[in-house]
């Protein structure tokens, strides 16, 4: 893999963002907050980080990506379009009502080898999925991108204690800590913080790196087969839902919101270059 | 209703026992259990003691990591106690089996009342209604430790997710291996006037009272539908057939195979007579300390409560 600079990495970014508003803004749908808060992350994922052949998407040895948030899905779209990995199929024809999204719920496409949604699950597919390459002597990895909220689900800590105890050395979960559920920040909630030491506590590695810093994302994440430690990892990513977008940054209650239009799509897209 | 015991092997132990076969002669299999053991799986954990994979009593991870397993190229069995793997792991079992259709096998101990010592919280009876909600995954109810064994043929395939609920109190062989056949998911027995269609413990024990029916009078043709979906153009051919239908099940006749039953009838426009006989709980569920024998007594499922719906039936 040809390393990319940070600008590069901040500019492709930047491109995905840009084209995931102006196709849902089209569809009118999506979750413009969420995938704000996770790009950079994404973008670290599938330009830097995961090991796969975009031409041979179901290549035994690649690396496997767990979406776990499924939310954040509609992020995953333009990436794909950008790796050319939409076949002959257009975007807009994919995520179009009544397109048909079925090659993604195959288990070879990295980022859909789960077909997230309801929050809790993913985790535990990735802990089994690390468990599998284990026991094989497997070299690939797991990575699993988690929301901050989610870990509200029980299930989450029953495969975090699962992870640590089995020493899934070779499963990297990346926490998106937004601090934003739907309706309220998470501290304001039930607290999640100590966050860390949950993670420790469960026998992970905790780092903590700032999401949307390609300079803190990339090292966190680069090198972490080379480094056995007998633990899974834990990223806590500091993110901003709505990152980039004043109107919508921060902000309880935005969690399902989607600008509808070109109208709406030119606003967002002057609040994020501006 | 008398359970008779004997020291021939279980449904869920012939299943294990053929899995360890499976695993001895080179399949890739793993175990994840949730803290859950059988005499038959400790030959499993002694030899292949690195593929069974103990969650912890936590069935929602037991399910999402067999599929984790599975989708790593793993043959997964997931053995919890029932009703938990399909109640408090619903979720999981919808997303992961129904919908990705993960090739995993959800095996669960207790079937119905059989476990009705231990209180409401451990009958799994209304998990059959629940997977029926479900498409994409075989749902079985051994009634003899063959189809036990087809179960664990099927897992080695690796073609379809199952659900498998094993009754504790069934035990021994009565099915020829080439007489299971898991995508008709149902076989006959007897021949009669009247057509019983039931499943795991009530398919038993109508197959066990054939003869004493007969001798009071009741001709009957056992359908045991131990493979859920029922292959749909072999189970109308048999209820055509049939003068009367009476359904039986060890589990709550709302969405159950007597639901099954009338659904087909009116799906095809057949109009036969029917009663379903199975678990109402018309009073609540029960204060009373009872084992399956009383429930059943209590629910109307003894021999001369059959009899006279069968009676009703006919007239």
């Amino acid at each position: 893999m040809n390393h990319r600079s940070y600008e590069e990495l901040y500019a492709k970014s930047f491109r995905l963002k840009e084209r995931f508003i102006e196709v849902f803004a089209n569809l009118g749908f999506g979750h413009l907050t969420t995938a704000l808060s996770e790009t950079e992350i994404l973008t670290a994922l599938y330009y830097e980080i995961l090991s796969y052949k975009a031409e041979d998407p179901d290549w035994a040895e690649r690396d496997r990506f767990v979406l776990s948030k499924g939310h954040g899905a509609g992020m995953l779209f333009p990436i794909y379009e950008d790796l050319g990995m939409l076949r002959n199929e257009k975007l807009e024809d994919i995520v179009k009502l009544g397109g048909n999204n079925d090659i993604f719920r195959k288990f070879f496409y990295p980022g859909f080898e789960f077909y997230g949604g309801s929050l809790g699950i993913g985790l535990g597919v990735a802990a089994g999925l690390a468990k599998a390459a284990m026991l094989s002597r497997e070299s690939w990895f797991t990575y699993c991108l988690v929301g901050d909220a989610e870990t509200y689900e029980g299930s989450c800590w029953e495969a975090a204690m699962f992870a640590g105890a089995n020493h899934l050395n070779n499963l990297v979960v990346i926490v998106d800590r937004n601090g934003l559920g739907c309706s309220d920040f998470t501290e304001n909630m039930l607290p999640l913080e100590p966050y860390a030491q949950k993670w420790e506590s469960c026998g992970f590695c905790v780092r903590e790196v700032n999401g949307h810093s390609f300079e803190e994302l990339i090292p966190a994440l680069d090198g972490l087969k080379a480094r056995p430690t007998g633990m899974p990892t834990c990223i806590i990513a500091h993110t901003v839902k709505g990152n980039g977008v004043k109107s919508t940054e921060n902000r309880p209650l935005m969690h399902g919101y989607m600008p509808k239009g070109e109208k709406d799509a030119k606003k967002i897209m002057e609040e994020l270059t501006g | 209703m008398q359970l008779q015991e004997n020291n021939a092997t279980t449904v869920r132990d012939a299943f294990f026992n053929a899995i360890y076969r499976y695993t001895f002669e080179g399949a890739d299999i793993c175990i994840t259990s949730a803290d859950l053991g059988a005499p038959s799986l400790d030959k499993f954990r002694r030899d292949f003691g690195n593929r069974f994979i103990n969650v912890g009593i936590a069935e929602q991870n037991l399910v999402a990591v067999a599929a984790g397993l599975a989708m790593g190229g793993k043959t997964a069995v997931a053995y919890g106690l029932n009703p938990f793997p399909v109640t408090r792991a619903f979720d999981q079992v919808r997303n992961l089996m129904a919908n990705l259709k993960v090739p995993m096998t959800l095996a669960a101990l207790n079937a119905g009342t059989c476990s009705a010592e231990s209180g409401y919280t451990h009958m799994p009876v209304e998990n059959m209604s629940i997977m029926r909600t479900l498409r994409n995954i075989k749902t079985v109810n051994p009634s003899d430790v063959t189809i036990s064994e087809k179960v664990a043929e099927l897992t080695v395939k690796r073609e379809c997710p199952v659900y498998v609920q094993f009754d504790k109190y069934i035990r021994g062989r009565v099915y020829e291996p080439e007489t299971i056949d898991l995508e008709k998911g149902f076989i006959t027995t007897g021949d009669g006037p009247i057509t019983v269609v039931a499943y795991g413990i009530c398919a038993k024990w109508i197959r066990d009272n054939l003869a004493v029916f007969r001798e009071q009078g009741y001709d009957l043709k056992l359908i045991d539908g131990f493979c859920l979906p029922l292959d749909k153009s072999s189970f109308v051919e048999e209820l055509q057939q049939a003068e009367a239908i009476v359904s039986m099940e060890d589990g709550v006749v709302y969405g159950g195979i007597g639901s099954l039953v009338m659904e087909i009838l009116s799906d095809y426009d057949m109009q036969k007579k029917v009663k379903r006989i199975g678990l109402r709980f018309d009073e609540g569920y029960s204060s009373i300390y009872r084992n399956r024998e009383m429930i059943f007594d209590d629910e109307g499922m003894t021999l001369a409560s059959v009899m006279r719906k069968m009676e009703v039936c006919l007239a």
